[in-house]
Protein backbone atom coordinates (compact mmCIF):
# COMPACT_ATOMS: atom_id res chain seq x y z
CA UNK A 1 0.00 0.00 0.00
CA UNK A 2 2.60 2.51 1.18
CA UNK A 3 6.28 1.97 0.55
CA UNK A 4 8.95 4.36 1.77
CA UNK A 5 12.53 3.64 0.73
CA UNK A 6 15.64 5.46 1.86
CA UNK A 7 13.82 8.64 2.88
CA UNK A 8 16.28 11.45 3.59
CA UNK A 9 15.32 14.99 4.55
CA UNK A 10 17.48 17.79 5.88
CA UNK A 11 15.95 21.15 6.75
CA UNK A 12 17.90 24.43 6.51
CA UNK A 13 20.75 22.66 4.78
CA UNK A 14 24.10 24.40 5.06
CA UNK A 15 23.01 26.78 7.83
CA UNK A 16 23.72 26.63 11.59
CA UNK A 17 20.10 25.51 12.04
CA UNK A 18 20.56 22.42 9.91
CA UNK A 19 18.30 19.60 11.06
CA UNK A 20 18.69 16.11 9.68
CA UNK A 21 15.08 15.14 10.24
CA UNK A 22 14.95 11.88 8.28
CA UNK A 23 18.10 9.81 7.90
CA UNK A 24 17.16 6.92 5.71
CA UNK A 25 13.73 5.63 6.67
CA UNK A 26 12.48 2.40 5.12
CA UNK A 27 8.93 1.34 5.76
CA UNK A 28 6.39 -0.81 3.96
CA UNK A 29 2.72 -0.97 4.95
CA UNK A 30 0.35 -3.80 4.15
CA UNK A 31 -3.14 -2.80 3.09
CA UNK A 32 -5.46 -2.54 6.07
CA UNK A 33 -2.72 -2.34 8.65
CA UNK A 34 -2.88 0.12 11.51
CA UNK A 35 0.57 1.34 12.47
CA UNK A 36 1.49 3.38 15.52
CA UNK A 37 4.61 5.52 15.44
CA UNK A 38 6.20 6.66 18.66
CA UNK A 39 9.52 8.32 19.32
CA UNK A 40 11.37 10.93 21.30
CA UNK A 41 10.96 14.62 20.54
CA UNK A 42 12.62 15.46 17.27
CA UNK A 43 12.85 11.82 16.26
CA UNK A 44 11.25 12.60 12.91
CA UNK A 45 7.88 10.93 13.37
CA UNK A 46 5.79 13.95 12.37
CA UNK A 47 8.29 14.74 9.62
CA UNK A 48 7.75 11.24 8.26
CA UNK A 49 3.99 11.77 8.15
CA UNK A 50 4.44 15.13 6.44
CA UNK A 51 6.79 13.54 3.91
CA UNK A 52 4.11 10.99 3.06
CA UNK A 53 1.46 13.73 2.82
CA UNK A 54 3.70 15.76 0.53
CA UNK A 55 4.13 18.85 2.70
CA UNK A 56 7.71 18.89 1.39
CA UNK A 57 9.68 16.93 -1.18
CA UNK A 58 12.31 14.46 0.05
CA UNK A 59 16.02 15.14 -0.56
CA UNK A 60 16.47 11.48 -1.38
CA UNK A 61 14.43 8.32 -1.38
CA UNK A 62 11.08 7.37 -2.82
CA UNK A 63 7.49 7.11 -1.65
CA UNK A 64 5.11 4.77 -3.41
CA UNK A 65 1.41 4.79 -2.72
CA UNK A 66 -0.89 2.14 -4.18
CA UNK A 67 1.84 1.19 -6.63
CA UNK A 68 2.32 4.75 -7.88
CA UNK A 69 5.52 6.69 -7.34
CA UNK A 70 4.28 9.85 -5.62
CA UNK A 71 7.70 11.10 -4.51
CA UNK A 72 7.45 14.31 -6.52
CA UNK A 73 3.67 14.81 -6.35
CA UNK A 74 2.49 18.02 -4.72
CA UNK A 75 0.44 17.81 -1.55
CA UNK A 76 -2.94 18.50 -3.13
CA UNK A 77 -2.47 15.75 -5.70
CA UNK A 78 -1.64 13.14 -3.07
CA UNK A 79 -4.69 14.26 -1.09
CA UNK A 80 -6.85 12.18 -3.45
CA UNK A 81 -5.53 9.09 -1.70
CA UNK A 82 -4.74 10.45 1.76
CA UNK A 83 -6.94 11.60 4.63
CA UNK A 84 -5.31 13.59 7.40
CA UNK A 85 -6.00 14.74 10.93
CA UNK A 86 -3.55 17.23 12.41
CA UNK A 87 -2.30 17.75 15.94
CA UNK A 88 -3.68 21.28 16.10
CA UNK A 89 -7.51 21.25 16.14
CA UNK A 90 -7.40 24.58 14.28
CA UNK A 91 -5.55 23.10 11.31
CA UNK A 92 -8.12 20.69 9.99
CA UNK A 93 -11.17 22.90 9.53
CA UNK A 94 -12.13 26.29 8.11
CA UNK A 95 -13.15 28.19 11.25
CA UNK A 96 -15.37 30.90 9.77
CA UNK A 97 -17.39 28.43 7.71
CA UNK A 98 -20.23 26.27 8.93
CA UNK A 99 -20.01 22.61 9.88
CA UNK A 100 -21.97 21.61 6.79
CA UNK A 101 -19.80 23.69 4.47
CA UNK A 102 -16.69 22.09 5.92
CA UNK A 103 -18.22 18.67 5.39
CA UNK A 104 -19.19 19.63 1.84
CA UNK A 105 -15.57 20.56 1.17
CA UNK A 106 -14.49 17.17 2.51
CA UNK A 107 -17.09 15.33 0.45
CA UNK A 108 -15.23 16.46 -2.68
CA UNK A 109 -11.71 15.59 -1.57
CA UNK A 110 -9.82 14.63 -4.69
CA UNK A 111 -12.75 15.55 -6.95
CA UNK A 112 -12.81 18.63 -9.19
CA UNK A 113 -14.40 21.71 -7.62
CA UNK A 114 -17.26 22.41 -9.97
CA UNK A 115 -19.98 25.03 -10.21
CA UNK A 116 -22.47 22.63 -8.66
CA UNK A 117 -24.28 23.74 -5.50
CA UNK A 118 -22.05 22.92 -2.53
CA UNK A 119 -24.79 22.13 -0.02
CA UNK A 120 -26.95 19.67 -1.95
CA UNK A 121 -30.00 18.37 -0.13
CA UNK A 122 -28.84 14.78 -0.59
CA UNK A 123 -25.54 15.60 1.10
CA UNK A 124 -27.19 17.50 3.96
CA UNK A 125 -29.16 14.43 4.96
CA UNK A 126 -25.98 12.36 4.93
CA UNK A 127 -24.19 15.02 7.02
CA UNK A 128 -26.87 14.93 9.69
CA UNK A 129 -26.81 11.14 9.72
CA UNK A 130 -23.04 10.80 10.10
CA UNK A 131 -22.61 13.74 12.49
CA UNK A 132 -25.23 12.18 14.77
CA UNK A 133 -22.97 9.12 15.07
CA UNK A 134 -20.30 11.34 16.68
CA UNK A 135 -22.62 11.65 19.70
CA UNK A 136 -21.72 15.26 20.27
CA UNK A 137 -25.10 16.84 19.64
CA UNK A 138 -23.75 18.67 16.61
CA UNK A 139 -26.35 17.32 14.18
CA UNK A 140 -28.73 20.18 14.99
CA UNK A 141 -26.03 22.83 14.73
CA UNK A 142 -24.81 22.08 11.21
CA UNK A 143 -25.00 25.71 10.16
CA UNK A 144 -22.92 26.93 13.11
CA UNK A 145 -19.42 28.19 12.36
CA UNK A 146 -16.72 25.63 13.19
CA UNK A 147 -14.90 28.37 15.09
CA UNK A 148 -17.51 28.14 17.85
CA UNK A 149 -16.74 24.48 18.59
CA UNK A 150 -14.39 22.97 21.15
CA UNK A 151 -11.11 21.33 20.20
CA UNK A 152 -12.51 17.85 20.73
CA UNK A 153 -15.55 18.55 18.56
CA UNK A 154 -13.32 19.96 15.85
CA UNK A 155 -11.02 16.94 15.90
CA UNK A 156 -14.01 14.59 15.72
CA UNK A 157 -15.28 16.54 12.70
CA UNK A 158 -11.82 16.62 11.09
CA UNK A 159 -11.69 12.85 11.48
CA UNK A 160 -15.11 12.54 9.87
CA UNK A 161 -13.97 14.86 7.07
CA UNK A 162 -10.71 12.98 6.49
CA UNK A 163 -12.59 9.71 6.11
CA UNK A 164 -15.74 10.97 4.36
CA UNK A 165 -14.32 9.92 1.01
CA UNK A 166 -12.64 6.65 1.96
CA UNK A 167 -8.88 7.38 1.94
CA UNK A 168 -6.38 4.74 0.81
CA UNK A 169 -4.21 5.94 3.65
CA UNK A 170 -5.18 7.73 6.85
CA UNK A 171 -2.56 9.89 8.60
CA UNK A 172 -3.18 10.79 12.24
CA UNK A 173 -0.54 13.18 13.54
CA UNK A 174 -0.84 13.20 17.36
CA UNK A 175 -4.43 14.13 16.78
CA UNK A 176 -5.39 13.90 20.45
CA UNK A 177 -2.31 15.57 21.96
CA UNK A 178 -3.96 18.98 22.24
CA UNK A 179 -7.20 17.69 23.79
CA UNK A 180 -8.35 17.18 27.35
CA UNK A 181 -8.32 13.51 28.46
CA UNK A 182 -12.06 12.99 28.03
CA UNK A 183 -12.19 14.43 24.52
CA UNK A 184 -9.00 12.54 23.65
CA UNK A 185 -10.65 9.25 24.65
CA UNK A 186 -13.72 10.13 22.64
CA UNK A 187 -11.69 10.96 19.52
CA UNK A 188 -9.58 7.82 19.91
CA UNK A 189 -12.71 5.71 20.14
CA UNK A 190 -14.13 7.35 17.02
CA UNK A 191 -10.85 6.77 15.23
CA UNK A 192 -10.86 3.11 16.15
CA UNK A 193 -14.44 2.72 14.98
CA UNK A 194 -13.88 4.26 11.56
CA UNK A 195 -10.55 2.49 11.01
CA UNK A 196 -12.00 -0.94 11.70
CA UNK A 197 -15.32 -0.25 9.93
CA UNK A 198 -13.68 0.90 6.68
CA UNK A 199 -10.54 -1.26 7.10
CA UNK A 200 -8.37 1.82 6.65
CA UNK A 201 -4.63 1.61 6.26
CA UNK A 202 -3.50 3.97 9.00
CA UNK A 203 -0.34 5.65 10.20
CA UNK A 204 -0.79 7.20 13.62
CA UNK A 205 1.80 9.23 15.49
CA UNK A 206 1.31 9.47 19.23
CA UNK A 207 3.04 10.56 22.41
CA UNK A 208 0.80 8.46 24.58
CA UNK A 209 2.27 5.11 25.64
CA UNK A 210 -1.21 3.82 26.45
CA UNK A 211 -2.45 4.57 22.95
CA UNK A 212 0.72 3.01 21.57
CA UNK A 213 0.24 -0.32 23.30
CA UNK A 214 -3.55 -0.50 23.08
CA UNK A 215 -4.07 0.50 19.47
CA UNK A 216 -2.90 -0.78 16.13
CA UNK A 217 -1.40 -4.01 14.92
CA UNK A 218 2.15 -2.79 14.47
CA UNK A 219 4.33 -0.33 16.36
CA UNK A 220 7.31 1.58 15.11
CA UNK A 221 9.73 3.38 17.36
CA UNK A 222 11.71 6.16 15.77
CA UNK A 223 14.86 7.86 16.98
CA UNK A 224 17.03 10.49 15.34
CA UNK A 225 15.37 10.21 11.97
CA UNK A 226 15.52 6.42 11.76
CA UNK A 227 13.30 3.46 12.54
CA UNK A 228 14.75 1.97 15.71
CA UNK A 229 12.30 -0.83 16.52
CA UNK A 230 9.51 -2.45 14.57
CA UNK A 231 7.11 -4.59 16.61
CA UNK A 232 4.44 -6.55 14.81
CA UNK A 233 1.99 -9.40 15.22
CA UNK A 234 2.22 -11.29 18.48
CA UNK A 235 5.17 -9.23 19.63
CA UNK A 236 3.14 -6.03 19.32
CA UNK A 237 0.21 -7.63 21.17
CA UNK A 238 2.42 -8.64 24.09
CA UNK A 239 3.97 -5.17 24.36
CA UNK A 240 3.29 -3.32 27.61
CA UNK A 241 3.78 0.30 28.63
CA UNK A 242 6.70 -0.76 30.85
CA UNK A 243 8.42 -2.39 27.90
CA UNK A 244 8.18 0.83 25.90
CA UNK A 245 9.47 2.93 28.78
CA UNK A 246 12.39 0.54 29.12
CA UNK A 247 13.17 0.92 25.45
CA UNK A 248 13.08 4.68 25.71
CA UNK A 249 15.42 4.64 28.72
CA UNK A 250 17.78 2.43 26.81
CA UNK A 251 17.83 4.98 24.00
CA UNK A 252 18.42 7.81 26.42
CA UNK A 253 21.28 5.96 28.13
CA UNK A 254 22.92 5.30 24.79
CA UNK A 255 22.61 8.98 23.88
CA UNK A 256 24.13 10.12 27.14
CA UNK A 257 26.94 7.66 26.78
CA UNK A 258 27.61 8.96 23.30
CA UNK A 259 27.78 12.49 24.62
CA UNK A 260 29.93 11.78 27.63
CA UNK A 261 32.28 9.68 25.53
CA UNK A 262 32.55 12.45 23.02
CA UNK A 263 33.19 14.90 25.82
CA UNK A 264 35.94 12.76 27.25
CA UNK A 265 37.58 12.34 23.88
CA UNK A 266 37.37 16.07 23.28
CA UNK A 267 39.03 16.86 26.58
CA UNK A 268 41.82 14.40 25.93
CA UNK A 269 42.60 15.20 22.34
CA UNK A 270 41.64 18.80 21.65
CA UNK B 1 -32.05 65.93 -5.78
CA UNK B 2 -29.63 65.59 -8.66
CA UNK B 3 -26.84 65.39 -6.13
CA UNK B 4 -28.62 62.60 -4.27
CA UNK B 5 -29.36 60.62 -7.43
CA UNK B 6 -25.78 61.13 -8.59
CA UNK B 7 -24.37 59.91 -5.28
CA UNK B 8 -26.61 56.83 -5.32
CA UNK B 9 -25.68 55.97 -8.90
CA UNK B 10 -21.97 56.43 -8.28
CA UNK B 11 -22.22 54.41 -5.09
CA UNK B 12 -23.89 51.54 -6.92
CA UNK B 13 -21.30 51.61 -9.72
CA UNK B 14 -18.45 51.66 -7.22
CA UNK B 15 -20.09 48.87 -5.24
CA UNK B 16 -18.59 46.51 -7.81
CA UNK B 17 -15.20 47.87 -6.75
CA UNK B 18 -16.18 47.27 -3.13
CA UNK B 19 -17.15 43.67 -3.97
CA UNK B 20 -13.76 43.18 -5.61
CA UNK B 21 -11.97 44.54 -2.57
CA UNK B 22 -14.20 42.37 -0.37
CA UNK B 23 -12.95 39.28 -2.20
CA UNK B 24 -9.24 40.09 -1.98
CA UNK B 25 -9.06 41.75 1.44
CA UNK B 26 -11.73 39.91 3.36
CA UNK B 27 -12.14 36.51 1.76
CA UNK B 28 -8.50 35.89 0.85
CA UNK B 29 -6.98 38.23 3.43
CA UNK B 30 -4.75 39.39 0.59
CA UNK B 31 -3.76 43.08 0.50
CA UNK B 32 -4.24 43.45 -3.23
CA UNK B 33 -3.49 46.89 -4.60
CA UNK B 34 -3.97 45.91 -8.25
CA UNK B 35 -7.42 47.64 -8.35
CA UNK B 36 -5.66 51.02 -8.56
CA UNK B 37 -4.54 49.90 -12.01
CA UNK B 38 -7.27 47.49 -13.02
CA UNK B 39 -10.12 49.97 -12.52
CA UNK B 40 -8.40 52.33 -14.95
CA UNK B 41 -7.60 49.43 -17.24
CA UNK B 42 -11.27 48.47 -17.41
CA UNK B 43 -12.26 52.10 -17.97
CA UNK B 44 -9.62 52.71 -20.63
CA UNK B 45 -10.40 49.59 -22.63
CA UNK B 46 -14.15 50.20 -22.46
CA UNK B 47 -13.78 53.88 -23.42
CA UNK B 48 -11.54 53.14 -26.38
CA UNK B 49 -13.84 50.36 -27.57
CA UNK B 50 -16.84 52.71 -27.32
CA UNK B 51 -15.09 55.37 -29.39
CA UNK B 52 -14.36 52.66 -31.95
CA UNK B 53 -18.08 51.96 -32.17
CA UNK B 54 -18.42 48.89 -29.97
CA UNK B 55 -21.70 48.37 -28.11
CA UNK B 56 -21.82 49.40 -24.45
CA UNK B 57 -22.43 45.84 -23.24
CA UNK B 58 -19.50 44.44 -25.20
CA UNK B 59 -17.25 47.27 -24.03
CA UNK B 60 -18.25 46.75 -20.39
CA UNK B 61 -17.67 42.98 -20.65
CA UNK B 62 -14.20 43.67 -22.03
CA UNK B 63 -13.61 45.89 -19.00
CA UNK B 64 -14.38 42.88 -16.81
CA UNK B 65 -12.10 40.58 -18.80
CA UNK B 66 -9.19 43.06 -18.75
CA UNK B 67 -9.46 43.50 -14.99
CA UNK B 68 -9.67 39.70 -14.69
CA UNK B 69 -6.43 39.34 -16.66
CA UNK B 70 -4.69 41.92 -14.46
CA UNK B 71 -5.76 40.03 -11.32
CA UNK B 72 -4.56 36.74 -12.80
CA UNK B 73 -1.12 38.26 -13.37
CA UNK B 74 -0.92 39.53 -9.79
CA UNK B 75 -1.95 36.07 -8.61
CA UNK B 76 0.68 34.34 -10.72
CA UNK B 77 3.41 36.71 -9.54
CA UNK B 78 2.44 35.91 -5.97
CA UNK B 79 1.91 32.15 -6.18
CA UNK B 80 4.27 30.93 -8.90
CA UNK B 81 7.11 33.39 -8.36
CA UNK B 82 6.65 33.69 -4.59
CA UNK B 83 6.64 37.49 -4.63
CA UNK B 84 5.14 39.19 -1.60
CA UNK B 85 1.44 39.79 -2.17
CA UNK B 86 1.54 43.55 -1.72
CA UNK B 87 4.53 43.87 -4.04
CA UNK B 88 2.87 41.71 -6.71
CA UNK B 89 -0.04 44.13 -6.75
CA UNK B 90 2.24 47.16 -6.87
CA UNK B 91 4.16 45.70 -9.80
CA UNK B 92 1.03 45.05 -11.82
CA UNK B 93 -0.48 48.39 -10.87
CA UNK B 94 2.66 50.25 -11.97
CA UNK B 95 2.92 48.32 -15.21
CA UNK B 96 -0.76 48.97 -15.94
CA UNK B 97 -0.17 52.73 -15.84
CA UNK B 98 1.90 52.48 -19.04
CA UNK B 99 -0.48 49.93 -20.52
CA UNK B 100 -3.39 52.28 -19.91
CA UNK B 101 -1.62 55.16 -21.61
CA UNK B 102 -0.93 52.91 -24.58
CA UNK B 103 -4.53 51.70 -24.71
CA UNK B 104 -5.91 55.24 -24.66
CA UNK B 105 -3.12 56.85 -26.67
CA UNK B 106 -3.42 59.91 -24.42
CA UNK B 107 -4.15 60.54 -20.78
CA UNK B 108 -7.89 61.14 -21.19
CA UNK B 109 -10.56 59.71 -23.49
CA UNK B 110 -13.85 61.64 -23.47
CA UNK B 111 -17.14 59.84 -24.20
CA UNK B 112 -19.45 62.63 -25.32
CA UNK B 113 -21.26 61.34 -28.39
CA UNK B 114 -20.80 57.59 -28.01
CA UNK B 115 -23.63 55.25 -27.17
CA UNK B 116 -22.93 54.23 -23.58
CA UNK B 117 -24.90 52.37 -20.95
CA UNK B 118 -26.14 55.78 -19.80
CA UNK B 119 -27.60 56.65 -23.21
CA UNK B 120 -28.92 53.09 -23.35
CA UNK B 121 -30.68 53.63 -20.03
CA UNK B 122 -32.07 56.92 -21.26
CA UNK B 123 -33.40 55.34 -24.45
CA UNK B 124 -34.97 52.55 -22.44
CA UNK B 125 -36.64 55.17 -20.30
CA UNK B 126 -37.98 57.04 -23.29
CA UNK B 127 -39.27 53.79 -24.75
CA UNK B 128 -41.09 52.93 -21.54
CA UNK B 129 -42.38 56.45 -20.78
CA UNK B 130 -42.65 58.18 -24.17
CA UNK B 131 -44.48 61.28 -22.92
CA UNK B 132 -42.60 62.14 -19.76
CA UNK B 133 -39.62 64.47 -19.77
CA UNK B 134 -38.95 64.02 -16.11
CA UNK B 135 -40.28 62.00 -13.23
CA UNK B 136 -41.65 63.36 -10.04
CA UNK B 137 -40.05 61.74 -7.02
CA UNK B 138 -41.18 63.00 -3.63
CA UNK B 139 -42.26 66.23 -5.23
CA UNK B 140 -38.90 66.81 -6.96
CA UNK B 141 -38.23 66.58 -10.64
CA UNK B 142 -35.78 63.91 -11.81
CA UNK B 143 -34.81 63.65 -15.43
CA UNK B 144 -35.57 60.39 -17.23
CA UNK B 145 -31.88 60.00 -17.93
CA UNK B 146 -30.85 60.23 -14.27
CA UNK B 147 -33.71 58.08 -13.05
CA UNK B 148 -33.11 55.26 -15.48
CA UNK B 149 -29.34 55.38 -15.07
CA UNK B 150 -29.87 54.94 -11.36
CA UNK B 151 -32.29 52.10 -11.96
CA UNK B 152 -29.85 50.48 -14.32
CA UNK B 153 -26.95 50.83 -11.89
CA UNK B 154 -29.15 49.29 -9.21
CA UNK B 155 -29.98 46.31 -11.41
CA UNK B 156 -26.30 45.81 -12.24
CA UNK B 157 -25.16 45.98 -8.61
CA UNK B 158 -28.00 43.67 -7.60
CA UNK B 159 -27.20 41.06 -10.22
CA UNK B 160 -23.47 41.26 -9.51
CA UNK B 161 -24.12 40.74 -5.83
CA UNK B 162 -26.52 37.86 -6.48
CA UNK B 163 -24.17 36.17 -8.94
CA UNK B 164 -21.31 36.50 -6.50
CA UNK B 165 -23.45 35.05 -3.71
CA UNK B 166 -24.49 32.09 -5.85
CA UNK B 167 -20.91 31.56 -6.99
CA UNK B 168 -19.61 31.49 -3.44
CA UNK B 169 -22.15 28.82 -2.58
CA UNK B 170 -20.98 26.45 -5.33
CA UNK B 171 -18.30 23.84 -4.77
CA UNK B 172 -15.70 26.04 -6.44
CA UNK B 173 -16.73 29.17 -4.54
CA UNK B 174 -16.87 27.32 -1.22
CA UNK B 175 -13.37 25.97 -1.83
CA UNK B 176 -12.25 29.51 -2.61
CA UNK B 177 -13.63 30.91 0.64
CA UNK B 178 -12.12 28.06 2.61
CA UNK B 179 -8.75 28.73 0.97
CA UNK B 180 -8.85 32.20 2.50
CA UNK B 181 -9.74 30.62 5.82
CA UNK B 182 -7.28 27.73 6.08
CA UNK B 183 -4.84 26.90 3.29
CA UNK B 184 -3.31 23.91 5.06
CA UNK B 185 -6.72 22.26 5.31
CA UNK B 186 -7.52 22.93 1.67
CA UNK B 187 -4.28 21.33 0.48
CA UNK B 188 -5.15 18.29 2.56
CA UNK B 189 -8.55 18.33 0.84
CA UNK B 190 -6.87 18.07 -2.54
CA UNK B 191 -7.28 21.67 -3.63
CA UNK B 192 -4.57 23.48 -5.53
CA UNK B 193 -4.44 26.51 -3.27
CA UNK B 194 -2.34 28.54 -5.73
CA UNK B 195 -4.94 28.18 -8.46
CA UNK B 196 -7.66 29.28 -6.06
CA UNK B 197 -5.77 32.47 -5.18
CA UNK B 198 -5.08 33.24 -8.85
CA UNK B 199 -8.71 32.70 -9.80
CA UNK B 200 -9.95 34.68 -6.80
CA UNK B 201 -7.77 37.66 -7.62
CA UNK B 202 -8.92 37.41 -11.22
CA UNK B 203 -12.54 37.51 -10.14
CA UNK B 204 -11.86 40.37 -7.74
CA UNK B 205 -10.13 42.52 -10.33
CA UNK B 206 -12.63 41.54 -12.99
CA UNK B 207 -15.35 43.17 -10.87
CA UNK B 208 -13.08 46.17 -10.39
CA UNK B 209 -12.46 46.42 -14.14
CA UNK B 210 -16.21 46.25 -14.79
CA UNK B 211 -16.71 48.96 -12.19
CA UNK B 212 -14.13 51.08 -14.06
CA UNK B 213 -15.87 50.50 -17.39
CA UNK B 214 -19.20 51.61 -15.90
CA UNK B 215 -17.61 54.56 -14.14
CA UNK B 216 -16.08 55.82 -17.40
CA UNK B 217 -19.46 55.64 -19.11
CA UNK B 218 -21.21 57.34 -16.22
CA UNK B 219 -18.78 60.22 -15.79
CA UNK B 220 -18.28 60.51 -19.55
CA UNK B 221 -14.54 59.94 -19.75
CA UNK B 222 -11.69 57.60 -18.86
CA UNK B 223 -8.64 59.13 -17.28
CA UNK B 224 -5.26 57.56 -16.59
CA UNK B 225 -5.31 58.99 -13.04
CA UNK B 226 -8.75 57.75 -12.08
CA UNK B 227 -7.48 54.71 -10.18
CA UNK B 228 -5.64 56.61 -7.48
CA UNK B 229 -7.02 55.90 -4.04
CA UNK B 230 -9.50 53.32 -5.26
CA UNK B 231 -8.32 50.51 -2.95
CA UNK B 232 -8.79 52.64 0.14
CA UNK B 233 -12.15 53.75 -1.18
CA UNK B 234 -13.24 50.16 -1.70
CA UNK B 235 -11.95 49.21 1.72
CA UNK B 236 -13.86 52.09 3.30
CA UNK B 237 -17.05 50.80 1.67
CA UNK B 238 -16.39 47.26 2.91
CA UNK B 239 -15.75 48.51 6.45
CA UNK B 240 -18.90 50.64 6.48
CA UNK B 241 -20.79 47.65 5.15
CA UNK B 242 -19.50 45.43 7.93
CA UNK B 243 -20.57 48.00 10.49
CA UNK B 244 -24.01 48.20 8.86
CA UNK B 245 -24.78 44.48 8.76
CA UNK B 246 -22.63 43.49 11.74
CA UNK B 247 -22.22 39.94 10.55
CA UNK B 248 -19.76 37.77 8.68
CA UNK B 249 -22.43 35.70 6.98
CA UNK B 250 -21.80 35.54 3.26
CA UNK B 251 -25.03 37.04 1.97
CA UNK B 252 -24.94 39.85 4.50
CA UNK B 253 -21.31 40.80 3.86
CA UNK B 254 -22.04 41.08 0.14
CA UNK B 255 -25.14 43.17 0.78
CA UNK B 256 -23.15 45.19 3.28
CA UNK B 257 -20.40 46.01 0.80
CA UNK B 258 -22.94 47.34 -1.70
CA UNK B 259 -24.76 49.32 0.97
CA UNK B 260 -21.46 50.58 2.35
CA UNK B 261 -20.41 51.87 -1.03
CA UNK B 262 -23.69 53.73 -1.50
CA UNK B 263 -23.63 55.17 2.02
CA UNK B 264 -20.04 56.26 1.59
CA UNK B 265 -20.95 58.16 -1.59
CA UNK B 266 -23.85 59.81 0.19
CA UNK B 267 -21.57 60.92 3.01
CA UNK B 268 -19.10 62.29 0.48
CA UNK B 269 -21.88 64.16 -1.32
CA UNK B 270 -23.07 65.68 1.95
CA UNK B 271 -19.54 66.65 2.96
CA UNK B 272 -18.93 68.29 -0.40
CA UNK B 273 -22.24 70.11 -0.10
CA UNK B 274 -21.13 71.45 3.27
CA UNK B 275 -18.10 72.92 1.64
CA UNK B 276 -15.46 70.22 2.01
CA UNK B 277 -12.55 70.93 -0.28
CA UNK B 278 -12.59 68.09 -2.87
CA UNK B 279 -8.80 67.96 -2.64
CA UNK B 280 -9.13 66.73 0.94
CA UNK B 281 -11.36 63.85 -0.02
CA UNK B 282 -8.67 61.18 -0.25
CA UNK B 283 -7.01 62.36 2.96
CA UNK B 284 -10.30 62.09 4.77
CA UNK B 285 -11.04 58.68 3.24
CA UNK B 286 -7.64 57.42 4.40
CA UNK B 287 -8.22 58.85 7.88
CA UNK B 288 -11.63 57.22 7.96
CA UNK B 289 -10.18 53.79 7.12
CA UNK B 290 -7.45 54.34 9.70
CA UNK B 291 -10.01 55.09 12.40
CA UNK B 292 -12.20 52.19 11.33
CA UNK B 293 -9.21 49.85 11.58
CA UNK B 294 -8.14 50.92 15.07
CA UNK B 295 -11.57 51.21 16.67
CA UNK B 296 -11.92 47.43 17.13
CA UNK B 297 -8.56 47.41 18.99
CA UNK B 298 -9.55 50.19 21.36
CA UNK B 299 -11.38 48.18 24.04
CA UNK B 300 -8.24 46.10 24.52
CA UNK B 301 -5.99 49.14 24.71
CA UNK B 302 -8.19 51.39 26.80
CA UNK B 303 -7.64 49.86 30.25
CA UNK B 304 -3.87 50.16 29.96
CA UNK B 305 -4.11 53.71 28.75
CA UNK B 306 -6.49 54.63 31.54
CA UNK B 307 -4.21 53.12 34.15
CA UNK B 308 -1.23 55.02 32.87
CA UNK B 309 -3.08 58.30 32.95
CA UNK B 310 -5.04 57.78 36.13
Amino acid sequence: MLEITGALKTFHKGTPNEVRALRGVNLALDPGSFIIIIGTNGSGKSTLLNAVAGVFILNEGTICLKGQDVTRWPEHRRARMIGRVFQNPFSGTAPSMSIQENLALAARRGLPRTLGWALERRLLDQFRERVRLLNMGLEDRLDNAIGTLSGGQRQALTLLMATWVRPDLLLLDEHTAALDPKSADQVIQLSQEVISRDALTTLMVTHSMHQAVNLGDRLIMMHKGKVLHDFRGAEKKRLKVEDLIARFQEVRRKDQMDESTADMLRRQYI
Amino acid sequence: MTLLIGALTLGLILSLLALGVLISFRIFDFADITPEGSITFGAAVAAVLLTKGAGPFAASSMGFLCGFAAGIITGILHTRFKINGLLSGILVMTALYSVNLHVMGKSNVPLLTETTLVTFAEQTGIAILPEAVSLSVLGRQVSIRDAFTLGFAFLLALSAGLLLYVFFRTNLGTAMRATGDNQQMMRAMGVNVDNMIVLGLGLSNGLVGLSGALLAQYQGFADVQMGIGMVVLGLASVIIGEALVGSRRLGLTITGAVMGSVLFRLLVAIALRWGLNPNDLKLITALFVFVALIVPQLPARMPRWMKRHA
